[in-house]
């Protein structure tokens, strides 16, 4: 072994330690980087010749320094498939949290703003009118709270709805492009673009290497956000391309965009909007047309489901739903009441029903201007875009009733259908509407019992579409529900969290620089950098000597 | 191998358990401020559902109490009016015992009239009274006023002093037609002759009838209510009660009828009063003010005897009126005990106790303050500080 040799296997060790200092530097450097992967620099002995050393000074002349035979990366990829799955779950969970919350401040009826308190102040209003039927401030107050239920659950109606068109659309192509959805779909796509180039790179760099172990870091990072979107499954090959699938179907594989997400506004009814994902390949062709059941994770599949149609489970529509049906349940039941013994006619007059035997009772004038019991002039609660069914978007106060309030049936009589004539002249008119034939009974306007018949559908009802519950308890019953259904929505986020967190603590624990690690690291290089200075200088030295021999 | 530990690993944990224990102290910061342990449906679901029920049930409860609250200011109304037409009937029975005794002079017999035709102004007026724009014995005819009295066309007859007699009738229109009565024969075999005078001054004569010597007035007590009382509902299933009374069940609805005959031989009227109707205390002082006038002893007894009813009936119903007052309170002071428990249940639902709460939000102060100290520490030890 020459001196030569030792000098070379010094600047060699210089060169090395050199290297694997700049690799901790590295590791110091993205101690706080998301998705960083501490490397670590493995070395090697060096050895030259290719003979089998057979004594010592053979075996000595063979040896070259020393060598970075890899620079490996800190991963473990079952676990980072497994957080990643979880992560899909957690964004799911915590994306529907956040809608859920939303849903449910919408629907606060622990304040006194809420549709509980219209609904009280209506019925506080019917109990006047029921004690005072022929006061106008009482009749005024009835109509004007009625007209202030309807306003409130109108805009309770427009909240919920433009929030799901914030979401997901209202169903025309146009609002779903704007939606929070597409934002989400679109990020999915590119993110599924970026993995395909970084799998190119990644074949493209050969070799394990330090910018091979860059590249797994940016794939794990791509495919980490993309779990929060979608529930993906990946697939790692030997050369480290990952390939990426949504239930069975590929999104990514190898270098390829196999299946890019598509949407399509598909509308239904004004309650009955859906967006279709589907997937097409690279060339545009559809791979298949309708992938919402497959998508069962990540914000995408939150958005999907808390922006869907389902009756059941806690949805924007199914808030919605509760309005409607709460709209049209106490709409059937007060206009129930309003024309109660009274059949509507074509031409919006009423007469009475044959087989009937109670009736309900406005106010008109006779021909003294004197006030007299009168049959319905119309309903209190219609729509105002000319729909035979009211919901919570077009409940409104019949407009005719609000400057004619003697319309308004307060009172409620019983007897028989003949107990009724047109023939009296009622606000002006012959024919139009129906009185007592009794004259004295025409009179008693002071009858508020309609009212009380009001009053008493504050116990229970016999809407079906309130399942006969009273509209406050139908009301409540549908708040608690949607209540419980966030709470547990919560509490699955809380748990999933939890599961999240120590995975990727432990992920962690496995993959990230840890400072005083590298310190050490860093000593121990070091010091070798400079024990092989020292060498170097020896060999300086020993040569030194031998140039000079003999001078 | 052991676990290892990193940095990032470490910091991650401790920004985690940091941003757990300030969310939970902002929760008790919120609560706190709102004093509310509940703020929200998603805090307790199941709580929130019983709130939002006992806030119900609570309004539903003080709809109740307003509405009893209101009628007993009515039925207080009744009552006082009530109070009011038993002092006047009171008086009215003592001035009938006099009239009824015979032994006062026709002008203290008319004085005694006078005063009742005053009681009977005063009674009508006390049955048209009103509640809030609303007359208190019309039923549910709110607006009608209740009574009028209505006397009939007037019919009178005069001693002309000539030994002739006229008799005038009023139709409803006001026109007048008049009998007049002359005895063309002697003391002893009269012969009456009717000269009947028309409102168009046509004239006719005829032999005078019997009905020729005979007059009729009457007053009618007429009722324009309805006869059904106001109700309002008081309570879960449809549960009513009637609040006031009808008039007709306290002052009556009739005709009064005075009936004078002239027997010109004894050259004087004699009267009788009849009645026609369901009895009542303006009937009854009706029939009193006419009888008197009349000078007809039965009548003034039978027109007392119905004043008595009368009283009789105004207690009776007074009572009935105190009942429901009473079945107001008991029914009230039950629905303010439910109020009162439903209050208690709601606030033990979704107030904070302070004390607890407090101490709670100090505690968490503590452990947030702690837990900065503690991560700045955790974070500041490092091998890089020996080196």
């Amino acid at each position: 072994m020459s001196i030569n040799s030792a000098l070379t296997m010094a600047v060699n060790s210089l060169q090395v330690n050199q290297l694997a200092l700049s690799v901790v530097q590295n590791n110091v450097a993205n101690m706080n980087t998301a998705g960083y992967s501490k490397q670590r620099v493995n070395l090697g002995t060096r050895f030259v010749g290719g003979l089998e050393a057979t004594n010592a000074s053979s075996q000595a002349s063979q040896n070259a320094g020393v060598q970075i035979t890899s620079i490996s990366r800190y991963s473990n990829e079952y676990l980072a498939e497994y957080l990643r799955n979880q992560n899909s779950n957690l964004k799911y969970y915590s994306t529907e949290s956040d809608i859920a919350n939303h849903i449910t401040t919408l629907m606060d009826e622990l304040s006194d703003s809420g549709l509980s308190a219209s609904l009280d102040a209506f019925y506080t209003a019917a109990s006047n009118l029921q004690q005072n039927p022929t006061n106008t401030t009482a009749r005024t107050d009835y109509i004007e709270k009625a007209t202030n239920f309807a306003i409130a659950i109108n805009s309770k109606y427009n909240d919920l709805a433009s929030y799901r068109t914030t979401l997901v659309g209202d169903g025309t192509e146009a609002s779903m492009k704007a939606s929070q959805l597409t934002d989400n779909v679109n990020k999915a796509n590119a993110l599924l673009e970026d993995l395909a180039e970084i799998n190119k790179r990644i074949i493209s760099s050969g070799t394990v290497n330090s910018a091979a172990n860059n590249l797994y870091d940016q794939r794990d990072a791509v495919l980490s956000e993309l779990s929060d979107y979608l529930n993906i499954t990946t697939s790692i090959g030997d050369t480290g391309v990952a390939s990426v699938s949504l239930g069975g179907l590929d999104l990514v594989r190898h270098t390829t965009v196999s299946g890019k997400l598509t949407m399509k506004a598909n509308y239904q009814t004004a309650d009955d909007v859906r967006v279709t994902i589907g997937l097409e390949d690279s060339d545009g062709n559809v791979v298949k047309s309708d992938i919402n059941d497959r998508i069962t994770g990540g914000s995408v599949g939150a958005m999907l489901k808390m922006g869907g149609t389902s009756k059941t489970d806690l949805t924007v529509q199914s808030a919605i739903d509760l309005l409607n049906d709460l709209a049209s349940g106490f709409a059937e039941v007060i206009n129930g009441i309003q024309t109660q013994g009274w059949v509507e006619q074509s031409d919006g007059s009423y007469i009475p029903d044959p087989n009937a035997s109670s009736f309900a009772m406005s106010l008109g004038t006779d021909e003294n201007g004197d006030k007299i019991l009168a049959s319905p002039t119309g309903k209190i609660f219609v729509s105002n875009d000319g729909s035979n069914y009211i919901n919570a978007s077009n409940i409104s106060v019949n407009s005719s009733l609000r400057t004619n309030l003697s319309g308004i049936s307060a009172g409620l009589v019983t007897g028989s259908a003949s107990d009724f004539t047109n023939t009296v002249e009622i606000s002006g008119e012959v024919g139009k509407q129906y009185t007592l034939v009794t004259e004295i009974d025409r009179y008693a306007v002071g009858n508020g019992k309609n009212m009380g018949a009001v009053i008493n559908t504050r116990n229970s009802t016999t809407s079906s579409t309130l399942n006969n519950l009273s509209p406050e308890d139908f009301l409540m019953a549908g708040v608690s529900k949607i209540g419980i259904q966030s709470q547990s929505i919560s509490n699955q986020e809380s748990s999933q969290d939890a599961i999240c967190s120590s995975i990727e603590s432990q992920l962690l624990s496995e993959t990230s620089v840890d400072l005083n690690e590298e310190l050490t690291d860093m000593i121990k290089y070091q010091r070798s950098y400079e024990a092989s200075a020292r060498v170097f200088n020896a060999c300086c030295d020993i040569l030194n000597v031998l140039v000079n021999l003999g001078a | 191998m052991l676990t290892r530990t990193t940095s990032s690993q470490m910091s991650d944990s401790l920004v985690k358990y940091m941003a757990s224990t300030q969310g939970k102290f902002n929760k008790l910061s919120t609560q706190l401020a709102t004093q509310k342990k509940i703020t929200s449906i998603t805090d307790d679901a199941v709580a929130a559902k019983s709130i939002l029920n006992a806030k119900k049930e609570i309004n539903l409860y003080n709809g109740y109490i307003q509405n009893m609250k209101n009628s007993q200011y009515e039925l207080k109304a009744v009552e006082d009016t009530m109070k009011s037409a038993n002092t006047q009937a009171s008086r009215a029975l003592d001035v009938g015992m006099m009239a009824s005794n015979g032994t006062y002079s026709e002008t203290e017999m008319s004085a005694f009239k006078q005063e009742v035709d005053g009681i009977i102004k005063t009674m009508t007026s006390l049955a048209n009274s009103k509640y809030d724009d609303a007359y208190l014995f019309s039923g549910t005819a709110a607006l009608k006023m209740p009574y009028d009295l209505e006397p009939s066309a007037a019919q009178t007859f005069t001693d002309n002093g000539d030994g002739t007699y006229t008799k005038s009738v009023s139709d409803d229109d006001g026109n007048i037609t008049t009998y007049t009565m002359v005895n063309s024969g002697t003391t002893e075999t009269p012969s009456w002759q009717t000269t009947i005078t028309n409102p168009d001054g046509t004239q006719s004569t005829r032999t005078t009838t019997s009905d020729d010597w005979k007059i009729e007035n009457s007053t009618t007590i007429n009722y324009n209510g309805t006869s059904d009382a106001k109700t309002i509902v008081i309570g879960a299933g449809g549960l009513e009660e009637t609040v006031g009374v009808l008039g007709t069940e306290l002052f009556g609805k009739g005709t009064v009828t005075t009936t004078s005959v002239f027997d010109p031989d004894a050259g004087k009227s004699t009267s009788t009063v009849e009645l026609d109707g369901d009895g009542g205390m303006l009937t009854s002082l009706s029939q009193l003010s006419a009888a008197i006038g009349a000078g007809d002893t039965d009548a003034i007894n039978s027109a007392l005897s119905g004043i008595q009813k009368g009283l009789d009936n105004l207690a009776e119903s007074k009572a009935t009126v105190g009942l429901s007052s009473g079945r107001f309170d008991t029914l009230m002071e039950a629905y303010d005990n439910n109020v009162l428990n439903l209050t208690s249940l709601k606030s033990s639902l979704e107030d904070a106790d302070l004390t607890s709460l407090i101490a709670e939000w100090l505690q968490s102060q503590y452990a947030l303050e702690a837990s900065y100290a503690l991560s700045s520490q955790m974070m500041s030890v490092s091998i890089m500080n020996y080196i």
